[in-house]
């Protein structure tokens, strides 16, 4: 990988724009470096609680023809135990976001305060999970108010950049903006979408644990690609984008549509870990091909 | 077109009761699972878990279950044409190819993974000799069917002389020219399976639990240390040596929510 590739995301530095999506592995800090290893320019965690929760009853993944439905219900260790599993999480050798869901708005201060000295480079909250009583769009805290409330908390707290993940169903221009107001470094845009169903007919029952889930994958990129577009025009804040990217085709896609970097995970189920480093070679190949220097040059391209 | 994961649903065939916490669910389907592999079981709006395939045929393949918790409690109250749904065969299988004389060690609800391999190496005629670990004489499975396949079965209940399965492991180990051995059951089983073949030089191969949710490598629960991979597709067959890569193993384990559980040493 050369420096063609290289990026500053709210000053961290990553040797490329593919950045592993919060919910995928990222549970532990062997993981996270082994995503890294297979070429991730940063990582994304697991999303971490006040308390320890289990998540929702298997399946939590399935996939169907356009893409993946998820409802793994923010299963995860807590922040005591996060503290000792992600201490000196520096180790991994690439730009690691700590990803913090809470019910309350204080949970997200709580939660940073806890890990505030393992070495995360940036603060990722999520206010748009689709599938998780209490939480994200089931929480109600997917509003203007909400995000504005939720990131000015953090903010005082943070001494990290922090981004506000969106929820591509609706509202993302006004939450966005809300949270550029609140004082957000940049917007990820966005989950997972839905939530969507999938029943089997034999037992007529759906196959969710929890009935429903998170779609994403390449039903998600177009709807993905176009928040992103919209964004672009309407916040200055840098713009993440995430949904369904899992070439190097889409990775310039997300860019020409205004985004800084990309996260993704659903394409490691077609591709494996190793999506990482093809992807970037892909996006690589592109710009020479036709013609960049940088990857910093196709950025916004597609807005006239 | 994607690639789609989703259960394929059969009605039970047939269910065998093995003994009173021990129960096979057979079904008619030709699987063509690898010795070793595992199926995500669904037990439609109830869960979905991990179980190996104990033994297949050409027009049927069984898992069998020890009842343990909520799901198996749940599963044994399932009847003959009732609904399961399985996703898989999952993870990597136990390799025989070339053995000529083989040990194999089955320990409580690990042992019907290993049946799967006996069964598959007495088809290529494979001298097979089985020890059952069991910590009561009820949790000794599988030794009639066993005994048909041309095993020849060995456990602790056939003579006073052993206090622990581990001592006639010992022994025969020590008294045959073993050209590969190949364990599942309780983890401390394991590792000292995979320590004593390590010292001895013996072809090895163990498999090996841990918190398995999705079955290919996207939910990060079956993640060891250091290694980072997902024993779900990494495993559940590891080799010895690949065994002491991974630092946990006969350490401790992680639960649903991702937190450290210890091994009782």
């Amino acid at each position: 990988m050369s420096e063609k590739l290289e990026i500053n995301l709210t000053g961290i530095k990553l040797k490329n724009p593919a950045i592993l999506a919060s919910g995928f592995l990222g549970v532990t800090k062997a993981s996270l470096k082994n995503m890294i290893n297979h070429g991730a320019g940063g990582v994304v965690t697991k999303s971490i609680s006040p308390k320890p929760r289990e998540g929702h009853k298997a399946p939590i993944i399935i996939t169907y023809e356009a893409g993946m439905l998820n409802a793994v219900g923010y299963s995860n260790p807590g922040s005591d135990k996060a503290k000792e599993e992600f201490t000196n999480i520096k180790e991994v050798g690439a730009p690691a976001i700590l990803s913090i869901i809470g019910q309350e708005i204080d949970d997200f201060k709580t939660v940073w305060e806890k890990l505030k000295d393992c070495g995360f480079d940036a603060i990722e909250i999520p206010l748009s999970c689709p599938h998780t009583p209490g939480y994200g769009t089931m929480g109600g805290q997917h509003t203007p108010e909400m995000a504005e409330k939720i990131t000015r908390s953090i903010k005082k707290v943070a001494d990290v950049p922090v981004y506000i993940k969106l929820s591509p169903n609706e509202n993302i221009v006004p939450v966005a903006k809300a949270a550029e107001a609140g004082g957000a470094d940049a917007v990820v845009a966005g989950n997972s979408m839905g939530p969507g169903m999938i029943i089997d007919i034999k037992t007529k029952t759906p196959i969710l644990g929890f009935g429903m889930g998170g779609v994403s994958g390449p039903a998600l990129r177009p709807i993905a690609v176009r928040c992103v577009f919209d964004l672009y025009k309407t916040v200055k804040i840098p713009i993440i984008g995430c949904g369904g990217v899992g070439s190097g085709r889409d990775l310039i896609e997300m860019m020409m549509a205004g985004a800084l970097a990309v996260e993704l995970g659903t394409a490691i189920y077609e591709r494996g870990p190793e999506v990482f480093k093809k992807i970037c070679d892909e996006a690589e190949a592109f710009l020479t091909e036709n013609g960049y220097s940088n990857i910093k040059e196709v950025i916004g391209l597609a807005h006239v | 077109m994607y690639k789609i994961t989703q259960p394929t649903v059969l009605p039970i065939a047939e269910i065998i009761n093995d003994s009173q916490d021990y129960k096979t669910y057979v079904f008619d389907y030709q699987l063509k699972a690898k010795p070793g592999q595992y199926l995500m079981i669904w037990l439609p709006g109830v869960d979905l878990k991990p179980f190996a395939v104990a033994w297949q045929t050409d027009k049927q393949f069984a898992i069998t279950v020890l009842k343990i918790g909520p799901f198996t409690t749940e599963l044994f109250k399932a009847k003959p044409g009732g609904f399961l749904g399985f996703t898989g065969p999952y993870g990597t299988w136990f390799d025989f190819d070339g053995k000529k004389k083989i040990l194999l060690i089955g320990g409580g609800s690990g042992t019907p993974s290993v049946t799967c391999l006996a069964q598959a190496a007495r088809q290529v005629s494979i001298e097979v000799d089985f020890v059952l670990a069991a910590k009561t004489k009820e949790g000794i499975i599988y030794e009639d069917w066993l005994a048909k396949q041309g095993v020849k079965v060995y456990h602790r209940f056939q003579n006073d002389k052993y206090q622990r399965a581990w001592d006639l492991i010992t022994e025969l180990i020590d008294s045959n020219d073993y050209d590969a051995i190949y364990a599942c059951g309780p983890e401390l089983l394991l590792k000292r399976v995979v320590d004593l073949t390590l010292q001895k030089d013996v072809f090895c191969q163990i498999s090996m639990e841990r918190y398995m949710k999705c079955g290919f490598g996207i939910c990060g629960k079956c993640c060891v240390d250091p290694l980072g991979i997902c024993l779900c597709e990494a495993g559940p067959v590891v080799s010895n040596q690949l065994a002491t890569q991974i630092t946990e193993f006969g350490r401790y384990h992680r639960d649903n929510s991702g937190q450290k559980v210890y091994f009782n040493q």
